[in-house]
C-alpha cells in the first residue's frame, strides 16, 4: 500500500471529531490506495483535494466558533463605537487603492498600449545596427534607438534576407514579414475612391500573431504563394466604415489600386494594426506579401522583381519567442545570415561588417515600442501613484496612531482586570485585519466601479482618442499589499507599546503620549508635504493645456475645412497633377456657402512640415517650406508685411520665386527680405514678399524660418486643399466627394477633417494626461484632508478634559476654537514649507512637457499653497467648532 | 411520506442499496464515481451521509479495525425504512415524468 501524503492527513486527523477521525482516515487511505495503483501523482493530488474539501467545510461548519475565538466580533463592535474612525481609515485605504489602481490602469492604456495579440510579450520586433553611408533603397521603413546599446537601428530588409532570417530562426519560433503601404486608393462597387492604410503581410502573420477573424478567415500560407488569387482581410474599423458592418461581406470584391481583391476575412474589433498606439495609422486592409505589384507598385524596381532585388529592403520583421533562452543564439545565427547575404551582395564591404548586428527590441506594443516620448509620462505616473500610496498609507498609520494613544487607558484597564499581554496584542492585531480587509474590499469596489465611470467620463469628452480600461490586478495587489501592512503595522504598534510598560499610570488618566501623538502630528505633515508636489503639477498641466488652447496661430482657424488631395494614386505626371488641382480648386470654389479655396502642401499645425538646406548669400542653413497657391495668404487670413503675395502667373515657366516669413527676414535677411535670393538644390528663388509669422508643425514649437514657394513651380503631387466656409464639414463633404471624383475617378479625398478638430486632437492625449493627473492629485488632497480632520479629532476628543478645564476657568469659547485651528495651522503651514521646497525641486523634471510657463511658476506654487492652506483649516474646522462648544461641567463629569 | 431527498443523496442511499453487508465510506464514494463517471468530494459524502443519518434514512455502526486500512475502523451504513420509502417514491415521480418522453431521450446511437 503506497503511503497517502503525510501533511494532508495530519490536517484531517487533526480538525476532524475524534468520533469520525478513524473512519473517515481509513477511507481517504482506501481511495488513495485505489488510485495510487494508475498514477501517484493523481493519487497524491486525489487526497489533497478530498483533504482541503474535508477541512474546508468543518471550518465553515464552525465559522462563528472560530470568528469569536478571534476576537473578530469583539473588533468589528470596537469600530462600530467609533464609527468617525473607522470609516475614515475605510476612506482613505478605499482612495489609496482603489482610485489609484483604476487611474493609474487608465492612463498606462492612454499611453501604453499593447498589441490584443496572443502573448504579446513574446514578440520581437527585429531590427539591425549598420555602418553609416551603406546604399540601399527602403520603402515604408523606420529607424529608432536601440535602448540598450543607444545605437541607430533599421527596420527593413531585402525579402531574401527575410527568408535567410527565417532559416536562421529554425524551431526556436516564428516570424513573420509585413509592411506598410500608406498610398493605396481603394473602390467599392463604383463608388468614389477613398484613401485607406493597407498591409503587406506573409502567409504566417495572422498564426503567429495568434490572430484571430470574426467573419470568414485570416491570411494563410497558401494565399502567399505566387499566383494565388488577390485576397484581403479587412480590419474591423474599416469593415464598420466602408461596408457598414455588412455580415454578407466575405466574397465581395473591394479594388485597391486598381486592382480587385476578395475579402476573406475581417479582424477582430480591437486590433488595429501593429501600432496600436497610433504612430501608424491603423490598418484597413491586410493583402498578402506576393500582392505587393498591384498594391504597391512604385516600389516595383526598374530591373521588375522587387522579391529579387537585392538592394531594396521592404520587408519589415517581427519574431516569437516561446522560450527566452533560445533568444541570443538565434539573435546570433540571424546576424551571421545578414552579415553572409550583405557580403555576397556587396551591399556592405568586409572592412565594415563587423558593424553589422541584429537587434532585438521588445515586440508587446508593436512599432509602438520604438516611440519615444512616452516613458516620461509613465514615469511621473510611477511617482504620482507612489506618492498617492504613501499619503494613504502614512493618513492610515496617523490615524490608528492617534487612535491607539486615546485608547490607551481602555488598555490599560483591560490589562489591570486581567487581560493578558497576547490577548491585548491579538485584539488589536485583529482590529487591524479587520478594518484593512475591509478597506482592501472597498478599494476593489472603488477601482471596478470608477474605473469604467472615468473612462465613460473622458470617452465623452474626448470623443477621438481611445480610452481603454482594465484594471490592473498586479497594481492593485501591491497597492492593498502595502497598505494592508501598513495598517497591520501602525495597528499592533500601540499593543506592544501597552502590553510591554504595562504600566498603571494611563489608569490614573495620566498619559505619556505626547511624544506618540507627536509622531501623529509629524506623519500629518508629512501628507501635507507630500499632496503639495502634486497639487503643484496638476496645476502646472492644467495651465499648459490652458496655455495651449490660448496659443494664437497666427491665421484663421474657424470655418476652415482640409483634406488631402495625393495624385500620385492615379498619375506620376506633375503637369496633371496640376491640372487636377485646379479643376478640384475652381469647382469648389463654385459650391454654394464656399467663400474661398487654396491650396498647400502641409495642413499647418498638423504635426507635418518639410524643410530643406538654403544657401542665402554664403551662408548654408536650414528653412522649413511650403508649397502653396497664390491665395494662400488672404483666405487663411494671414498678413502680407512687405512685397507681394504668391501669384497666379508664378508658374513653372516663370522666374522661381518665394515669400518668407517674418521670423526668416528678421533671423536670416537682417529685417531686410524682399530682393535677396534663397538657394537650395539646383534652384534659386527670389524673395518677393514677406508674411505674418504662423505655427507650422504644432502650437508648442517656436515659430521657425520659413519660405513658401507657388505650388505650379514646385510640382508636386499631393496638396492639401483648405475650403474656407460657414457650412458644417458634413455638409461639405458630398460635393468634395463628388468634385474629386470628376476631376479623376481614381482618386480618394483623404484626412478630411476641420482645421480646429486637426488642432484638438493635436494636444487630445495631452489633455487627457493633464486632467487625470489633476485628478489624482485632488485624490491626494482628499485623503490628506480626511487624514488631518481625523488626527484633528482625536486630540480634540482627548483633550476634552483640558478644554472642560480652561472653559470652567473663563476661557471663550473663540479662544478654544483658535487654539485648535492654530495648531492645526502649524502642522499645514510645516508641511506646506516643505512640499513647496519639493515642488521647486522636483518640478524641472517636466519643464520640458509644459508650455507657456515655468515650471517654478510663481503663482502656480502660490496657488497650490493657499489650496492646501484653505483645506487644511476646513478639515481642522469641525472638530475645532467641537472643542469650543465642550461643556464644561459635562467634560469635567465624564472624565 | 417522510422528508425529500436531493439528487445527490438520492445517489447515496442507491449505492449503500445495492452495496448490502459491505457499504461504507470508501466503497460508497467508489460505487458512486464509478457508475456516474465523475469525482465526488469525500467532504460532501460524510456531510450528505450524516444528514441522511439525521433524517432517519440510515443507521450507521462501527465496524472493526481492518489491518489493510492501516489499522483504521469502518463505519458501515444501512438503509432504514424511511430511506427506501424516500427512494420508492422518488422512482414514482421519476418514472411518471418519464411518461412518453422515452423517444425523446433515448441515447443517441
Amino acid at each position: 500500500m503506497r503511503r497517502t501524503p503525510r501533511v494532508a492527513e495530519w490536517l484531517v486527523a487533526r480538525f476532524l471529531p475524534g468520533g469520525e477521525r478513524s473512519e473517515i482516515v481509513g477511507d481517504l487511505a482506501e481511495g488513495h490506495a485505489r488510485r495510487a495503483g494508475s498514477s501517484r501523482f493523481s493519487a497524491w493530488h486525489w487526497y489533497w483535494r478530498q483533504a482541503v474539501g474535508i477541512v474546508g467545510r468543518i471550518w465553515w461548519r464552525r465559522r462563528h466558533t472560530i470568528l469569536s475565538l478571534l476576537d473578530v466580533r469583539y473588533a468589528v463592535r470596537g469600530l462600530r463605537q467609533s464609527p468617525g474612525f473607522a470609516a475614515i481609515a475605510l476612506l482613505s485605504l478605499a482612495l489609496g487603492i482603489g482610485a489609484n489602481t483604476a487611474l493609474f490602469s487608465i492612463v498606462r492604456s492612454v499611453i501604453f498600449v499593447e498589441l490584443p495579440v496572443e502573448r504579446p510579450e513574446e514578440l520581437e520586433l527585429v531590427y539591425y545596427e549598420r555602418p553609416r553611408g551603406t546604399q540601399i533603397s527602403q520603402y515604408s521603413s523606420s529607424g529608432g534607438e536601440d535602448p540598450v546599446t543607444g545605437k541607430r537601428v533599421h527596420s527593413n530588409y531585402s525579402y531574401a534576407i527575410y527568408e535567410a532570417m527565417r532559416e536562421a530562426m529554425g524551431d526556436s519560433g516564428e516570424l513573420l514579414g509585413f509592411n506598410f503601404v500608406f498610398q493605396v486608393a481603394a473602390i467599392i462597387d463604383g463608388d468614389p475612391a477613398t484613401k485607406v492604410a493597407g498591409q503587406l503581410a506573409s502567409g504566417d502573420y495572422f498564426s503567429v500573431l495568434g490572430l484571430g477573424t470574426v467573419l470568414g478567415r485570416p491570411l494563410g500560407p497558401d494565399d502567399d504563394r505566387p499566383g494565388a488569387p488577390n485576397v484581403t482581410v479587412l480590419s474591423h474599423a474599416y469593415w464598420q466604415r466602408a461596408f457598414a458592418g455588412d455580415p454578407e461581406v466575405i466574397g465581395r470584391s473591394v479594388t485597391l489600386n486598381g486592382a480587385p481583391f476578395e475579402v476573406v476575412g475581417v479582424t477582430p474589433p480591437g486590433f488595429e494594426g501593429l501600432s496600436p498606439g497610433g504612430f501608424f495609422s491603423p490598418t484597413d486592409v491586410t493583402v498578402p506579401l506576393v500582392a505587393q505589384p498591384l498594391v504597391a507598385p512604385r516600389w516595383t524596381p526598374a530591373e521588375g522583381d522587387l522579391f529579387a532585388s537585392n538592394d531594396r529592403f521592404w520587408v519589415r520583421v517581427i519574431a516569437r519567442f516561446r522560450d527566452d533562452t533560445t533568444r541570443e543564439p538565434v539573435r546570433q545565427a540571424m546576424t551571421s545570415a545578414l552579415r553572409g547575404r550583405l557580403l555576397e551582395t556587396e551591399m556592405v564591404p568586409e572592412e565594415t561588417i563587423d558593424e553589422v548586428h541584429v537587434r532585438f527590441l521588445p515586440g508587446s506594443r508593436g512599432l509602438d515600442s520604438l516611440r519615444s516620448g512616452t516613458e516620461r509620462p509613465i514615469t511621473i505616473l510611477g511617482v504620482v501613484v507612489a506618492a498617492v500610496l504613501l499619503i494613504a498609507c502614512v493618513n492610515l498609520a496617523s490615524l490608528l496612531l492617534a487612535r491607539g494613544a486615546a485608547r490607551q487607558r481602555e488598555l490599560a484597564v483591560r490589562r489591570a482586570i486581567g487581560a493578558s499581554r497576547a490577548r491585548l496584542v491579538r485584539q488589536l492585531f485583529i482590529e487591524s485585519l479587520v478594518l484593512s480587509i475591509a478597506g482592501g474590499a472597498a478599494g476593489l469596489i472603488l477601482a471596478l466601479w470608477s474605473g469604467p465611470a472615468v473612462t465613460a467620463a473622458l470617452t465623452a469628452s474626448m470623443g477621438r482618442i481611445a480610452v481603454h480600461f482594465q484594471l490592473d490586478w498586479q497594481l492593485l495587489a501591491v497597492t492593498t499589499g502595502v497598505s494592508i501592512l501598513a495598517a497591520l503595522l501602525c495597528g499592533l504598534f500601540p499593543a506592544v507599546r501597552i502590553s510591554r510598560t504595562a504600566s498603571y499610570s494611563h489608569l490614573a488618566g495620566r498619559t505619556d503620549s505626547s511624544s506618540r501623538f507627536a509622531a501623529g502630528r509629524f506623519l500629518i505633515a508629512a501628507q501635507i508635504a507630500i499632496s503639495v508636489p502634486l497639487i503643484v503639477g496638476a496645476g502646472l498641466f492644467l495651465q499648459t493645456i490652458g496655455n495651449l488652447d490660448r496659443v494664437d496661430p497666427g491665421f484663421d482657424t474657424r470655418d476652415l475645412t482640409i483634406f488631402h488631395l495625393d495624385t500620385s494614386l492615379v498619375t506620376s505626371d506633375p503637369d496633371r497633377a496640376n491640372q487636377i488641382f485646379e479643376q478640384v480648386s475652381s469647382e469648389l470654389e463654385q459650391v454654394p456657402g464656399v467663400q474661398a479655396v487654396t491650396l498647400l502642401e502641409n495642413a499647418l499645425v498638423g504635426g507635418w512640415t518639410s524643410n530643406t538646406r538654403v544657401t542665402i548669400g554664403e551662408e548654408s542653413t536650414m528653412m522649413y517650406m511650403n508649397a502653396v497657391d497664390s491665395d494662400y495668404f488672404d483666405v487663411l487670413g494671414i498678413e502680407l508685411l512687405g512685397g507681394r503675395a504668391i501669384m497666379d502667373s508664378d508658374t513653372a515657366e516663370a522666374p522661381m520665386v518665394a515669400v518668407v516669413n517674418e521670423t526668416a527676414e528678421r533671423t536670416l535677411f537682417d529685417g531686410r527680405a524682399v530682393g535677396r535670393t534663397i538657394e537650395y538644390g539646383r534652384e534659386t528663388r527670389q524673395i518677393v514678399g514677406v508674411a505674418a509669422d504662423t505655427k507650422y508643425h504644432s502650437l508648442r514649437d517656436e515659430v521657425e524660418p520659413t519660405f513658401f514657394d507657388p505650388y505650379r513651380q514646385r510640382r508636386t503631387l499631393g496638396l492639401h486643399v483648405a475650403i474656407r466656409s460657414a457650412l458644417p464639414m458634413n455638409r461639405l463633404a458630398p460635393s468634395i466627394r463628388e468634385i474629386v471624383t470628376r476631376a479623376d475617378a481614381g482618386l480618394p479625398v483623404s484626412d478630411l477633417r476641420t482645421q480646429s478638430s486637426q488642432m484638438a486632437a493635436h494636444v487630445s492625449r495631452e489633455r487627457v494626461f493633464a486632467r487625470l493627473l489633476a485628478v489624482f492629485s485632488m485624490f491626494a488632497l482628499l485623503i490628506a484632508c480626511i487624514g488631518l480632520h481625523g488626527v484633528t479629532s482625536f486630540a480634540v476628543a482627548r483633550r476634552r478634559a483640558e478644554m472642560g478645564v480652561r472653559l470652567a476657568m473663563g476661557a471663550r469659547p473663540d479662544q478654544i476654537l483658535w487654539m485648535v485651528v492654530r495648531q492645526v495651522l502649524l502642522l499645514a503651514g510645516l508641511g506646506l514649507a516643505v512640499g513647496l521646497m519639493l515642488a521647486y525641486w522636483l518640478t524641472p523634471v517636466i519643464g520640458s512637457m509644459l508650455y507657456g510657463l515655468q515650471p517654478t511658476d510663481t503663482a502656480t506654487l502660490a496657488g497650490a499653497g493657499a489650496i492646501m492652506l484653505i483645506v487644511a483649516v476646513a478639515a481642522g474646522w469641525i472638530p475645532a467648532l467641537r472643542a469650543a462648544r465642550t461643556d464644561a461641567l459635562t467634560s469635567l463629569a465624564t472624565d | 411520506m417522510g422528508e425529500g431527498v436531493g439528487d445527490f443523496e438520492r445517489l447515496l442511499l442507491l449505492a449503500i442499496l445495492r452495496l448490502e453487508e459491505n457499504a461504507y465510506g470508501a466503497s460508497i464514494i467508489e460505487d458512486v464515481e464509478s457508475r456516474t463517471g465523475r469525482e465526488v468530494s469525500n467532504g460532501a459524502v460524510y456531510v450528505a451521509l450524516r444528514r441522511l443519518e439525521e433524517k432517519g434514512m440510515l443507521r450507521s455502526k462501527v465496524g472493526d479495525p481492518t489491518p489493510a486500512r492501516g489499522g483504521r475502523a469502518k463505519r458501515y451504513y444501512a438503509i432504514r425504512r424511511d430511506g427506501l420509502a424516500a427512494l420508492r417514491s422518488a422512482r414514482h415521480e421519476w418514472e411518471a415524468m418519464l411518461q412518453g418522453l422515452e423517444a425523446q431521450l433515448e441515447p443517441k446511437s
